[in-house]
């Protein structure tokens, strides 16, 4: 019966062995791929009223141990890190990103 | 961006930074730029030498202040990026002071930066993104993953965003139309998946709807209290119109957006500040682009950004700054830092 089964699901094409094994028909050259637009469609839209913005924002907002980072006092450049450990006679601790890591990085 | 929460938010290494002058910075300006605080970097990172390659310099390092490299990791882990700092002090301990100092004869400062647009007095966000939870709630499971960007906007600007709430008077509901090209700063530059690092903006093309209205609630002397309402839908069009930059994409992959805003802000007109501005906007995400980890998570989902007043002295310029249609954004003048070469 497997041995069946599986010439079976050989001499199907593609489309046909996924909807035989209960699977979205697979893309192929004659099914074009999902828009980018038709994949948003596959995710509901939240809803939701101006009265859980609190709620939302404190959703969004780093975490207290996400922005424990924000705790060292941090020069924003290069330049200023230099001439205050300089002044300070420290090293420096250099933390450099594509994109500033204080911001989108 | 994780290395915010991994390393930095680690008890151990931010005990340790107290040895230290932590300072953060955008590398790809310094290791391509061409002004006196650029070519330091590059000589300090590079055995003396200018950087003429494209490797990364990114990383964490500990230097002295006259430009020795002590020690350097590019990691994600605590406890790497603790070893690396302990030898770091340690050679800094064994540095002769003669070796320690930043030279005299150099002028440190840098040109220029994007920075120095900032309005002084205008509204200056902030913008958090993070994934929505699977359930669709606040109350579900919080997505690890957040990043940060800003968004500004000039005197001028909010002068005009104000005007537009108090000729929504006239109309029904009281809702007045944001002037659409700075509707269009927030969908295009700021409402983008950056959730998993640097991302490509939407150009004009790629909007399909913009709407974004504003209406004032309150009147309480010189307070004013406004809210805020909008939806967005913008698709990647396939055709990059925004020029040679930094983000310009090798390949262009299918990706949108869709949002609903909401928010309030108050507003003094004696001072002209803004006393609060939070605005939220959930909605839904496909697609990625090639600049960051979400090629490996591609399936559609749900989004949150919340746009807040930016309360910092000092914040990095909005990743796009150099897109805005704002005759105050005052380009570098050495001219190299946002091209390739």
């Amino acid at each position: 019966m497997a041995l069946l089964l599986s010439l079976t699901l050989l001499a199907c094409p593609a489309p046909a062995i996924a909807q035989a094994a209960g699977q979205e028909p697979a893309v192929t050259a004659e099914t074009p791929a999902p828009t980018a637009q038709e994949l948003l469609a596959q995710v509901d839209m939240p809803q939701w009223s101006l009265r859980e913005l609190n709620a939302w924002r404190d959703y969004l907002l780093p975490t207290q141990e996400e922005a424990a980072f924000e705790a060292l006092p941090w020069r924003n450049t290069f330049a200023q890190g230099l001439q205050d450990a300089d002044a300070a006679g420290r090293p420096l601790l250099l933390w450099v990103m594509n994109g500033h890591p204080l911001g989108c990085t | 961006m994780a290395g915010r929460v991994s390393v930095f938010s680690n008890p151990q290494v931010l005990a340790a930074a107290q040895a230290f002058v932590p300072a953060a910075d955008e590398v790809w300006r310094l290791q391509r730029g061409g002004d006196a605080e650029c070519q330091f970097f590059q000589r300090a990172v590079n055995h003396g030498q200018l950087i003429t390659d494209n490797g990364t310099r990114q990383g964490i390092y500990v230097m002295s202040p006259s430009g020795k490299v002590l020690s350097r990791v590019n990691s994600l882990k605590a406890e790497r990026v603790l070893t690396m700092m302990e030898e770091g002090l340690a050679a800094w301990e064994a540095l002769p002071d003669e070796e320690r100092h930043l030279p005299k004869e150099i002028d440190i400062q840098g040109e220029e930066r994007w920075e120095d647009s900032r309005p002084s007095k205008g509204l200056l966000l902030e913008r958090i993104v993070r994934d929505l939870p699977a359930d669709g709630t606040h109350q579900g499971e919080r997505a690890s993953k957040w990043n940060r960007d800003t968004v500004w906007f000039s005197q001028e600007e909010v002068a005009s965003i104000l005007a537009a709430a108090k000729e929504g008077r006239t109309k029904e509901g009281g809702w007045g139309d944001v002037p659409e090209h700075l509707a269009h700063r927030l969908a295009s530059f700021s409402l983008v998946d950056n959730v998993y690092g640097q991302c490509i903006p939407f150009d004009d093309g790629d909007l399909l709807r913009v709407e974004l209205q504003i209406r004032e609630t309150i009147q309480d002397g010189s307070m004013r209290g406004y809210e805020w309402r909008g939806s967005t839908l913008a698709e990647e069009d396939g055709h990059w119109v925004l020029g040679e930059n930094l983000w310009t994409p090798k390949k262009l992959h299918p990706h949108a957006m869709e949002t609903v805003l909401r928010g309030r802000a108050h507003y003094d007109t004696r001072t002209e500040v803004f006393l609060g501005v939070e605005m939220v906007a959930l909605g839904r995400r496909s697609g990625f682009t090639e600049l960051n980890s979400r090629r490996f998570r591609p399936e559609p989902g749900g989004i949150g950004f919340l746009f807040r007043l930016d309360q910092r002295q000092w914040a990095p310029a909005p990743t796009f700054l150099s897109l805005y249609d704002a005759p105050w954004v005052k380009k570098p003048q050495s001219g190299r830092e946002l091209r390739r070469d």
